[in-house]
């Protein structure tokens, strides 16, 4: 459903209606998208702005991943130790939205502190594929997706630290953005990579995702990581501005052994389209691509390892009574935190410990440079690049869980992107068993409008997004 | 003549001062004046290192800093950058202390004190910055409580670690030199020093080329002094009995004024420090010419002063400007 | 490859408490993705790290005060608290 959609439906039938019909298809769809729902609360904030509405968003409803804070809604990171607490502040872009009118009806599922890519490591039970309920939607932001895709609400808040809204945008058959690094206030998000994530919109439509993007990005001074950049996107999507004359690269290295053949078929059809609409492209290759996953995995856990190491069951969340305080806090963490998490927070530790920091840490650091190097080469003869989002569709739920690296291995073609701190997009692009494929559009520093508008022409003529689940 | 410090004295002093004169702390606008407050009323999601909360660096607390860094002789680096000290205890709220490590603002200073032998001078290896942490009250002592109270109002108040040379070969001399430093903090107008917990010192004490033990919790300038009187003979007295010194980590007590070896169940530190991904770079060595402008006049500067315009003896000016309201009633 | 030994000290420095028997599966499961790593070998090391990747530096707030929690709000999720402290176990 499409924000205009539903801003017709608050103006006819009312917000109150607006947000039963949420819920109760919600109900309907018992997909575990939620993790929390405040449809009172809701109701209640929507009806004390009834009227002095101004906003792009006024009285349409939102879902918001789990690991950002809202003030007075729990807030858990999918995980037990965050059980019950609730934060009392707002973050950045929740101060965004609500100032544009949207109505918070709740707090998705996730993967637990967003360490997955399957949504199956949240403490508070697995997210179904409305496409397929045995098919995982993707993760870490599994339940935004799953619920835009299953028409439980229009638009969703994921965060992206190496694929995490791109993944499950293209597992679920909708439109996901990774911005820009510094692009969105990171201020109220639960870290997991500080250098890697950002927050970004999802939504069944690239119109949609941009207007929700330019809600709740910009600069914030409370971030002293954000940049002070005004994105232009109002332009992006105007329709006389096509891709005649852009040149898209297609890396080599992102289609690697283990891309199923549908995908690679979508993905090269996709870019005859573009070449159909005027765009030109060449094959460009980014040589450190095969360094970047190792990369990408000790950054990130190594800073998780860092940014985890607060909850102790001191201040908030879950905690053990047992012993001194050394012990209390082991053994809180021992049951507050899942196995995946404690396995990063292991390696973490491992790889900024006395005697690795420099073979593990410090290196990837190294690499990452050469990764954003080869970003910085392919845009010299490229305004964007193009490549699958994910080398396969939606696997089915319990087949990689076991097997930490397989499923790191998916990450493959997402974890460049955060590395080198450029925007992506994931858009759908074809089918395989009627499982939806995506399509990713890669853009150069603060080069949203350029994504966008490639996103938007290509939607413009295809019809993948317009087959919603259930349509056979 | 030159003092012959027989014992091979040599003391080392890392110095955590408090710039409390700053209005908000150093990461957030929480208001630094907490004394006598009730518990947890000067915090936000910030220093109470609530999820999600995201520190951004108080710019005066960097002018302070440099500041002192000038006062003390010392470099200011073109580069610095603040990073985690990973280690947890119940007073650190996110689990890592925001401190600095490589690139520290300043760096190798010195300052003159008069030592055993006349002038005497101290190098100053560093100066850095950090956020000090909560307050924790126990029950009774500490390894006797059945809990532990804790209270971050003095959760990132801002810091400035000041680390000396060994250059120290007496108790005397330590306490010259923390004399000295009190009056050019005071002069510099950075802090406070007469607030509960505004100083904190630890030395590092070795005799006859030995191994060092590191003495913690000295909380007052005086504590300084006698702390180092029994830790000097302590050692002496081992040695004597023909046993070597432990490096090891010992705590002041104050009330008994002896120090004791405090069982440490994290003997094996291991602080994984990396770069604070969530601050960026300071590049401030163009503020150096700006701040030295409006620096006070140093004691030392202004003791030559009162000797030469007003004609006063070097024993009385010194005893002058020893003191900052008498060196101020004079002007 | 790392060792029950290796996964029982870094259990500790994470204070994430570990049985003896669960110390066999960790260093498994991490011995097999720390092999991956292994790859990163394959780079020469001269290069500089990137540790920001947008060149933003000297971000600064002024000295000027902000918006403070109530001791109410401030104690609100802590499980245990006492006379406006958050109450932990013993240290020792």
């Amino acid at each position: 459903m499409s924000i205009d959609r539903v801003r017709e439906l608050v103006d006819s039938v009312g917000i109150e209606e607006v947000l039963h019909r949420c819920s109760e298809r919600i109900e309907e769809n018992k997909l575990n998208t939620f993790i929390t729902t405040d449809f009172e609360g809701a109701l209640t904030r929507a009806r004390k702005r009834d009227g002095n509405g101004g906003g792009r968003l006024q009285g349409v409803p939102v879902g918001v991943k789990d690991n950002i804070s809202t003030r007075g809604i729990q807030t858990t990171c999918g995980s037990r130790i965050l059980t019950g607490y609730v934060p009392p502040y707002d973050a950045c872009v929740v101060e965004r939205l609500k100032a544009e009118g949207a109505v918070i009806i709740g707090k998705t599922n996730m993967d637990e502190f967003a360490m997955g890519t399957s949504t199956e490591t949240s403490y508070y039970g697995s997210v179904r594929n409305p496409w397929g309920r045995e098919r995982v939607p993707g993760g870490s932001s599994g339940g935004s997706s799953a619920a835009v895709a299953g028409g439980e609400v229009p638009i969703a808040l994921g965060s992206d630290t190496g694929g995490s809204v791109r993944c499950p945008a293209s597992f679920c058959g909708v439109v996901g953005l990774k911005p820009t690094y510094g692009g969105v206030s990171r201020y109220g998000l639960i870290s997991y990579a500080n250098s890697l994530e950002q927050i970004g919109p999802i939504a069944t439509s690239v119109g949609d995702v941009a207007l929700l993007f330019d809600a709740i990005g910009g600069y914030d001074r409370r971030d002293s990581t954000s940049a002070e950049h005004e994105f232009d996107t109002s332009s992006a999507l105007d329709s006389d501005v096509g891709v005649e004359g852009m040149r898209i690269g297609v890396p080599d290295e992102y289609f690697g052994e283990g891309t199923s053949g549908a995908v690679r078929d979508s993905v090269w059809n996709a870019i005859h389209t573009f070449e159909d609409l005027g765009a030109t492209y060449e094959i460009v290759s980014m040589p450190h691509t095969r360094y970047a996953l190792a990369a990408y995995y000790v950054i990130a856990m190594s800073e998780a390892s860092s940014n985890l190491a607060r909850f102790d069951g001191l201040r908030y969340g879950y905690r053990v009574e047992e012993g001194d305080w050394h012990t209390s806090f082991s053994r809180t963490r021992r049951e507050g935190f899942g196995e995946e998490v404690k396995r990063r927070i292991l390696l973490g530790t491992y790889a900024l410990s006395a005697g690795y920091h420099d073979k593990y840490y410090l290196k990837a650091l190294k690499v990452r440079t050469l990764v954003k190097r080869d970003f910085e080469t392919a845009f010299k003869s490229c305004d964007l690049l193009l490549a699958p989002t994910m080398p396969y569709p939606a696997f089915k739920l319990g087949e990689k869980i076991d097997d930490p690296l397989s499923l790191y291995l998916s990450d493959v073609n997402t974890v460049p992107i955060n590395l080198a701190g450029v925007p992506a997009i994931s858009l759908p692009c074809g089918f395989e068993d009627d499982l939806p494929i995506g399509l990713q559009l890669i853009g150069n520093f603060f080069c949203e409008p350029t994504i966008l508008r490639a996103a938007h022409c290509f939607e413009q003529s295809t019809d993948f997004h317009k087959r919603k689940p259930g349509d056979v | 003549m030159a003092y012959e410090n027989r014992d091979r004295v040599k003391i080392g002093l890392e110095i955590h001062v408090q710039l409390n004169r700053l209005k908000t702390k150093i990461f957030c606008g929480c208001t630094t004046n907490y004394h006598g407050d009730p518990p947890n009323t000067h915090v936000c999601p910030v220093c109470l290192g609530l999820p999600g909360a995201l520190p951004v660096v108080n710019r005066r607390a960097v002018e302070y800093a440099i500041r002192v860094g000038l006062a003390l002789n010392c470099g200011i680096n073109e580069h610095t950058q603040f990073y985690r000290k990973n280690y947890y205890y119940p007073d650190l709220p996110r689990g890592f202390q925001i401190t600095q490590y490589d690139y520290p603002i300043a760096q190798q200073g010195h300052v003159t004190i008069e030592g055993e032998d006349g002038e005497h001078m101290v190098r100053i290896n560093r100066a850095h910055m950090e956020e000090d942490p909560g307050r924790l009250v126990h029950e009774g002592t500490i390894d006797r409580s059945k809990y532990t109270l804790v209270d971050y109002n003095r959760s990132g108040i801002p810091l400035l670690e000041i680390v000396t040379e060994p250059d120290l070969r007496s108790p005397k001399e330590a306490r010259r030199f923390l004399d000295k430093l009190r009056n050019i903090l005071e002069y510099l107008g950075v802090s406070d020093l007469d607030l509960e917990g505004s100083v904190r010192v630890d030395a590092n004490v070795s005799i006859m080329d030995g191994n060092r033990t590191e003495v913690k919790n000295i909380s007052s300038y005086k504590g300084a002094e006698k702390a180092l009187l029994y830790e000097i003979v302590r050692q002496k007295n081992l040695i004597r009995r023909g046993k070597t010194v432990t490096q090891e980590t010992r705590h002041f007590d104050e009330a008994r004024e002896i120090t004791v070896s405090i069982r440490t169940k994290e003997e094996a530190h291991d602080y994984r420090y990396f770069p604070e991904p969530d601050l960026v770079p300071l590049r401030v060595r163009d503020w150096v010419a700006k701040v030295k402008e409006e620096l006070p006049e140093l004691p030392d500067a202004r003791k030559e002063r009162f000797m030469t315009e007003y004609g006063v003896k070097a024993e009385h000016a010194k005893t002058l400007t020893g003191q900052l309201k008498l060196a101020q009633k004079k002007q | 490859m790392i060792t029950r030994e290796d996964v029982r000290r870094v259990g500790w420095l994470s204070r994430i408490e570990l049985e003896d028997s669960e110390l066999d599966e960790y260093s498994r499961k991490m011995g097999l993705v720390l092999e991956y790593f292994g790859v990163l070998d394959e780079v020469g090391g001269d290069v500089d790290p990137t540790y920001h990747v947008l060149e933003i530096d000297n971000v600064f707030r002024d000295d000027v005060a902000g918006e403070m929690l109530s001791q109410g709000d401030a104690l609100l999720n802590a499980r245990e608290k006492r006379d406006g402290y958050f109450k932990s176990a013993r240290i020792v």
